[in-house]
């Protein structure tokens, strides 16, 4: 259903007195993916690793540099105007902070029937009842809908967010750590409620997140990012039980668990030196190379291409000579 | 609890007056922190992890707050009724904190030298006058000492590059790198006990793994008391030695980690570690409701509105901590038989 193709997104960075472009940032450089209809694709990496511009860029709030989004069999990267707007109907973005993503001049009722409004869906008389069902399909009291946003809790104020998205009725939804600044039993909560609405709906979901325990527990296929770019892909359970890129081995042994069952399923630890570079210097050859433990001469000089190895992706030196 | 312990809390109690009325906010609190324990907090946004925190190092802002109740002793010393000033010096010789964001503990203009050198020099010594200050300045040889052992310190946290860092400002390094600044600072001065406040919550995973491993090792090998706060469950079975679970202000768990995590016991606790996302692809619906409005906490136990086992009982009186193994302890009626039947 979305075919994304070498997707790219370099920020310019300006300086001087003319404010001539001194530089740029690649922050995504080069994605590329598939997500099925009604599946969830995960995008998980450290931060700078351009898991949320290639989110933004899908629900075309930023415009690609170059690369493809197909969406039906169209390339909306693209797309301007009315035909834009036409494709934001069918694409909404749920944001990682509801407190700063929720207008806190404006009541619920406003903010979640607006979109409404914005695209002309059903009739005026007909919007404050899609508005109340969505009310009850999110689990939010509908005495709310005169309420503000600040005197709601963290856990109902992204419960509005995900109202807002998913009246207009999408194919398809980008959530962009949705849970990350909630509690775990609140982002328990807002998991089970965002699995039900994506069956009810048939949504597809792209899920951005650093959390690999809860990547486990939505998504159908992972893409591993680092630096702008996909390091490994491979479908959920399969990237749990047989990890093969370093990076994502490394992510992997370290999650934090509740359970001895739970520790014996992850990978030995590795522990990973140093942090992340900058996207405006990106390092020669693979860019994981400055921290990876097992990097050796070439992986500093050549990078390595995405080698498929029958639906799963891994972009690695080691593991293209050992297949 | 004995005295000998190095930090005892003892009945607790915490008031914030507003003007929506007095909360309770932390009610009834027994903790200790023993010898070279790692000792963690854990809780969810609210539960009164920093405020306790904030008591112990005396810097709860008072009004609003007020702690209606309780003693707070630090080798044995009341810190509650401890003046001032000799609650500077203490601090300063004592404690050491790690905070969450270490963007607002770091001053913005000066380099990390200078507020390593202050913070060092300055320490457990109230009312410094600006003379005594650039006083300071004149003694280089002292100045280089200090400096030195700044460096060490930097080292000691695995920063690769500590003569760049302490010539930096804190814009300059990254969010990692400040915290291990911040923790540098803290163990510059030798503390006995230090307090971190999810010093890794605002870090990357693979980062704040390194931050809580050169923490753990740094005062495993100086033999530094820890209270650790934290909301991540995961984090504190990895670290710590002895865990508090706190819900609404009240502790309604504590045992050794292995004991607790090997049998968890009190609601509140299970539901908690049934909301952690597990790796094999396990999740609960998470607990159900929502945390109590403090001005009007629920009567009995504040965890019964949402508890799948409340009774009658439990809407009534608020259950004490009771022992039902040798170091575990729980708030629940439902571990105490002649209350179950009522």
């Amino acid at each position: 259903m979305l075919r994304v193709l070498d997707l790219k997104k370099y920020f310019p960075m300006t300086g001087g007195l003319l404010k001539r472009k001194i530089g740029e940032v690649k922050a995504v450089d080069g994605v590329s993916f598939d997500v099925m209809k009604s599946d969830t694709l995960a995008l998980v990496g450290e931060s700078g690793s351009g898991k949320t511009t290639v989110g933004k860029m899908l629900v075309r709030i930023l415009k690609p540099t170059s690369g493809s989004i197909f969406f039906a069999n169209e390339d909306i990267a693209k797309h301007e105007g009315d035909s834009l707007k036409n494709y934001r109907r069918m694409a909404q973005m749920v944001f990682q902070d509801p407190t700063s993503s929720l207008n806190p001049r404006r009541k619920i009722l406003d903010i979640v029937i607006d979109p409404l409004n914005v695209h002309k869906i059903g009739l005026k008389s007909e919007r404050y009842e899609m508005v109340t069902r969505m009310m009850d399909r999110v689990e939010l009291p509908r005495d709310f809908l005169y309420r503000y946003p600040h005197s709601l809790s963290g856990g109902q104020k992204q419960r509005v967010g995900i109202a807002r998205a998913v009246i207009m009725n999408p194919a398809l939804v980008v959530l962009d750590e949705p849970t990350a600044s909630l509690d775990v039993s609140v982002q328990a909560n807002i998991v089970s409620l965002l699995k039900e609405i994506q069956k009810e709906y048939g949504l597809t979901y792209v899920f951005i997140s650093h959390n690999l325990s809860l990547v486990r527990n939505i998504a159908d296929w992972v893409t591993v990012m680092y630096l702008g770019r996909a390091m490994e892909m491979a479908p959920t359970e399969q990237l749990f039980t047989k990890p093969m890129h370093p990076y994502t081995i490394a992510l992997l042994s370290v999650v934090p668990t509740v359970s001895e069952e739970e520790e014996k399923l992850l990978p030995e630890r590795v522990r990973l030196e140093g942090e992340i570079p900058s996207s405006v210097r990106i390092p020669k050859g693979c860019r994981f190379a400055s921290r990876c433990p097992k990097a050796h001469e070439r992986c500093s000089s050549d990078e390595p291409p995405l080698v498929d190895l029958g639906g799963h992706f891994v972009r690695c030196h080691q593991i293209e000579e050992g297949a | 609890m004995n005295t000998s312990n190095l930090l005892t809390i003892r009945d607790l109690t915490i008031d914030f007056t507003t003007y929506d009325g007095t909360a309770r906010v932390v009610d009834d609190l027994d903790l200790y922190v023993d010898r070279g324990e790692i000792v963690s907090l854990v809780g969810e946004s609210g539960c009164g992890k920093t405020v306790t925190a904030k008591a112990v190092l005396g810097i709860l802002p008072m009004p609003p707050g007020k702690i209606a109740e309780g003693e707070i002793l630090f080798r044995g010393q009341d810190l509650l009724k401890t003046k001032d000033k000799d609650l500077q010096v203490l601090r300063g010789k004592e404690f050491g904190f790690v905070p969450q964001d270490p963007m607002t503990f770091l001053n913005p203009i000066f380099t990390i030298e200078t507020q390593m050198f202050d913070m060092y020099t300055f320490r457990g010594s109230p009312d410094v006058d600006p003379l005594q200050y650039l006083r300071s300045f004149r003694d280089s040889r002292r100045r280089a000492d200090t400096v030195q052992r700044a460096l060490d310190m930097l080292r000691r946290v695995n920063i690769p590059d500590p003569d760049r860092v302490l010539r930096s400002y804190p814009v300059e390094l990254s969010g990692g790198m400040r915290q291990r600044v911040l923790i540098a600072m803290a163990l510059m001065s030798r503390p006995s006990f230090m307090i971190a406040d999810e010093p890794a919550t605002a870090l990357d995973v693979s980062i704040g793994e390194q931050i809580n491993e050169v923490l753990e090792t740094r005062v495993r090998e100086e033999g530094i008391s820890v209270l650790y706060i934290t909301h991540d469950l995961g984090v504190a079975r990895r670290l710590s030695d002895r865990i508090y679970v706190m819900y609404a202000g009240h502790i309604v768990e504590t045992a050794s980690t292995q004991e607790l995590f090997k049998g968890p016991k009190h609601p509140y606790t299970l539901g908690l570690l049934k909301s952690v996302p597990k790796i094999y692809g396990e999740i609960s619906r998470g607990i159900e409701g929502v945390i109590p409005d403090y001005y009007n906490p629920p009567p009995g136990c504040r965890f019964h509105p949402r508890c799948p086992h409340a009774m009658p009982v439990c809407r009534r009186e608020r259950p004490a901590l009771r022992e039902i193994r040798a170091g575990h302890r729980v708030a629940c009626y439902l571990y105490s038989e002649e209350k179950k039947n009522e």
